[in-house]
C-alpha cells in the first residue's frame, strides 16, 4: 500500500517504538494490533498506516526522486485520502447518526470522536482550547449552537455540523497536544470529510422519495386487502381504498421503510383501526399479529367450502409476519 | 514672547471610552508653552513607552489616529494563512475551507466577504474594536462577531453556569426590546448564553 518492503516497515516500527518521548508514536490498540499468537506480526489500523505515511513523507519526502515520483503519481496522498474516506464511510453508514437541518449535515458526537481519531478526553481538551482561543478578540470565534453543534430533541446525544467538525479539526491541528501522526490524520479528515458528507446527504435526501416509490409499487401490485380481501371497485358508492402499511414503523425503523417486504397492503379502514388500537407506540409485525388475533379473525372464517382456503391464507400471512419479525428485530440494516 | 507652533489642539477623546464619531471637536491653537509643558510631564513620568508617545503624538495631532483599516490583500493573506493556503485561488479549492463554509455561499469577490471570514477565523480587526452603538457590547458589534466570553465579560476557565446566567441577565436588562434595546442584539445574546451553557 505504501510501496515499501516489509524489512523497511519493521525498521520504521523499531524507530517508532525506540523513544516514547519523541513525536513519533505507534500505540498498540490505537494504531495497530498484534496478530493473535504472533508477537512480531502487526495488523495496522488506518491511523497506523497514516502515521507511517506521514513519517515517510517527512523523512524521505524531501528527496528529489521521491518528490518527483509523488508529484507524478500522488500515490501516498491518494492512499491516505482513501484510508480516511474509508473510516468516514464506515462511521456514516449508520444514517441514524446523521441529521440534516437546513443546509447543514449534523453527525452524532460519538461518530465525530471516531472520525477524528480521538476520545472523550481529547474532545474535552479541544473544547477547552476553543474556549480559551475565542475568549479574547484575537483568534477564531466561539462555537455557536445550531451552527457548529446542536442538541436535537428527536435524536440522541450532541451532534456536530461540518462547520463544527472543521473548527474542531483546525484547533486540534494548531493547538492540540497530539503527535504528528494524529495531526496528519485530522488534517486528512478535514480534507475529505465534506465530500463524504455530501454523498450521505444525497442518499438521505432521496430516502423519502424511495419510501414513497416503494409504497406506490406495493399498492399497485396488490389487487386486494391482505386481510379483508376487499377489492377497490370504482362502481361502489364508497369504494375501499388500499394503503401500504409499514409493519415495522417507518419512523423508528427508517432502515426498513423502503423495503417492500416490510409493506403490507390493507384497506384504509383497517389501517386506521390498527393505528388507533396501537396508539402512538411504534409498531412491529408482532403487534399486527396481535391485532389480527384479537380483532380481525372473522375475515379468515367462511363457509365450510372455503374454510380450508381461508385458514391457509391466515397461516400464510401469520408466517410472513413472524418471519419478518424474526429477521429484522434488533437487526438494523444499512440503508 | 513665545514662538507659536503651527498646529492646533482639539478635545481628544480617550481610547478607553470612545465617543461616537459625530462628537464635534473644538479646534484650539496650540502654543509652544503648552507643548513644552506636556513634554516636561512626559519626561517626568520616566522613559516614555509606546503608549505614552502615541498619546503625545495624538495630542499634537489634535485627535486620535484612526486604527488602520485592513486592506483586501491583508484580509486575504490572513484568512489564507489560517487554512495553510498560499492565495485565494488555493483557498477556494481547499476542501477544509469548503467544509468550514458548509451551508453558506461566499463568492469571495467583495471585501465584505473577506471581512466576515477574517472576523470568524482570525480575530476582530483592530479598527472594529472599541466601538460604540446600540449593537455594540464591550467594544464589539455583536451582530458581526460571535465572541460570547468577551461580550459576557467572563473567563472561560473560571466562569460557572450561574455566572453565565447572571451576565446574561445583566445585559438583558440593558438590551431587552422592552427597555428599548435592539431585538437582534437580544436574540444574539440568547444564542450566546445557550452556546456557553451547552458545554457546562
Amino acid at each position: 500500500m505504501l510501496g515499501i518492503p516489509v524489512s523497511k516497515l519493521y525498521r520504521i516500527c523499531d524507530f517508532f517504538d525506540a523513544d516514547p518521548d519523541d513525536p513519533w508514536d505507534l500505540t498498540e490498540g490505537d494504531f495497530f494490533e498484534y496478530e493473535p499468537g504472533q508477537a512480531r506480526k502487526r495488523r495496522f489500523y488506518e491511523e497506523g498506516v497514516m502515521a507511517i505515511a506521514k513519517y515517510l513523507e517527512e523523512t524521505e519526502g524531501g528527496g528529489f526522486l521521491a518528490r518527483l515520483k509523488e508529484f507524478f503519481t500522488h500515490h501516498r496522498a491518494r492512499v491516505t485520502r482513501a484510508l480516511v474516506q474509508r473510516r468516514i464511510i464506515q462511521v456514516t453508514q449508520d444514517r441514524s447518526s446523521l441529521v440534516i437541518r437546513g443546509d447543514l449535515v449534523f453527525l452524532q458526537q460519538r461518530s465525530v470522536v471516531r472520525v477524528l481519531g480521538t476520545n472523550g478526553k481529547g474532545m474535552s481538551g479541544t473544547l477547552r482550547r476553543i474556549d480559551e482561543e475565542s475568549s479574547g478578540l484575537d483568534g477564531a470565534e466561539g462555537l455557536e449552537i445550531d451552527v457548529h453543534f446542536a442538541d436535537f430533541e428527536d435524536a440522541e446525544g450532541r451532534h456536530w455540523s461540518q462547520r463544527g467538525i472543521a473548527r474542531l479539526a483546525r484547533t486540534m491541528q494548531e493547538r492540540g497536544r497530539i503527535t504528528k501522526a494524529r495531526k496528519a490524520w485530522v488534517k486528512a479528515v478535514a480534507d475529505v470529510a465534506e465530500d463524504c458528507f455530501e454523498v450521505q446527504r444525497k442518499v438521505l435526501e432521496s430516502h423519502e422519495a424511495r419510501v414513497k416509490a416503494a409504497m406506490t409499487r406495493a399498492r399497485n401490485k396488490a389487487k386486494h386487502c391482505a386481510v379483508t380481501q376487499q377489492k377497490p371497485n370504482a362502481a361502489d358508492r364508497n369504494p375501499i381504498e388500499l394503503e401500504a402499511h409499514h409493519l415495522f414503523d417507518a419512523a423508528s425503523r427508517p432502515d426498513l421503510a423502503a423495503l417492500e417486504d416490510n409493506l403490507l397492503v390493507i384497506s384504509s379502514a383497517l389501517h386506521r383501526n390498527f393505528h388507533k388500537w396501537m396508539g402512538s407506540r411504534p409498531c412491529d409485525p408482532k403487534d399486527f399479529v396481535d391485532y389480527l388475533l384479537r380483532n380481525e379473525l372473522t375475515h379468515f372464517e367462511g363457509s365450510p367450502s372455503t374454510r380450508a382456503r381461508q385458514e391457509a391464507r391466515q397461516q400464510q400471512l401469520m408466517h410472513r409476519l413472524e418471519m419478518l419479525q424474526a429477521r429484522y428485530e434488533g437487526n438494523r440494516l444499512l440503508y | 514672547m513665545s514662538k507659536q507652533i503651527a498646529c492646533y489642539w482639539f478635545t481628544v477623546p480617550s481610547r478607553s471610552s470612545p465617543k461616537p464619531a459625530s462628537t464635534s471637536s473644538t479646534r484650539k491653537k496650540l502654543d509652544r508653552s503648552v507643548v513644552v509643558e506636556r513634554i516636561a510631564a512626559l519626561l517626568a513620568a520616566g522613559t516614555p513607552d509606546a503608549t505614552a508617545l502615541l498619546a503625545f503624538a495624538e495630542f499634537i495631532h489634535g485627535k486620535p489616529f484612526p486604527e488602520p483599516v485592513l486592506t483586501l490583500t491583508q484580509l486575504k493573506s490572513e484568512v489564507c494563512r489560517v487554512f495553510g493556503c498560499k492565495n485565494a485561488t488555493e483557498l477556494r479549492k481547499s476542501n477544509e475551507f469548503n467544509m468550514a463554509m458548509a451551508g453558506r455561499t461566499f463568492d469571495l469577490k467583495t471585501k465584505a466577504d473577506w471581512q466576515k471570514l477574517y472576523r470568524e477565523w482570525v480575530g476582530v480587526p483592530q479598527a472594529e474594536r472599541n466601538r460604540s452603538g446600540s449593537t455594540c457590547i464591550n467594544g464589539i458589534d455583536v451582530l458581526e462577531n460571535f465572541r460570547p466570553w468577551h461580550v459576557f465579560d467572563l473567563e472561560p476557565s473560571t466562569a460557572s453556569t450561574e455566572d453565565i446566567k447572571e451576565a446574561f441577565r445583566r445585559l438583558a436588562k440593558e438590551h431587552h426590546p422592552d427597555v428599548g434595546g435592539d431585538p437582534r442584539v437580544m436574540e444574539r445574546l440568547q444564542k450566546m448564553r445557550d452556546s456557553l451553557l451547552a458545554f457546562r
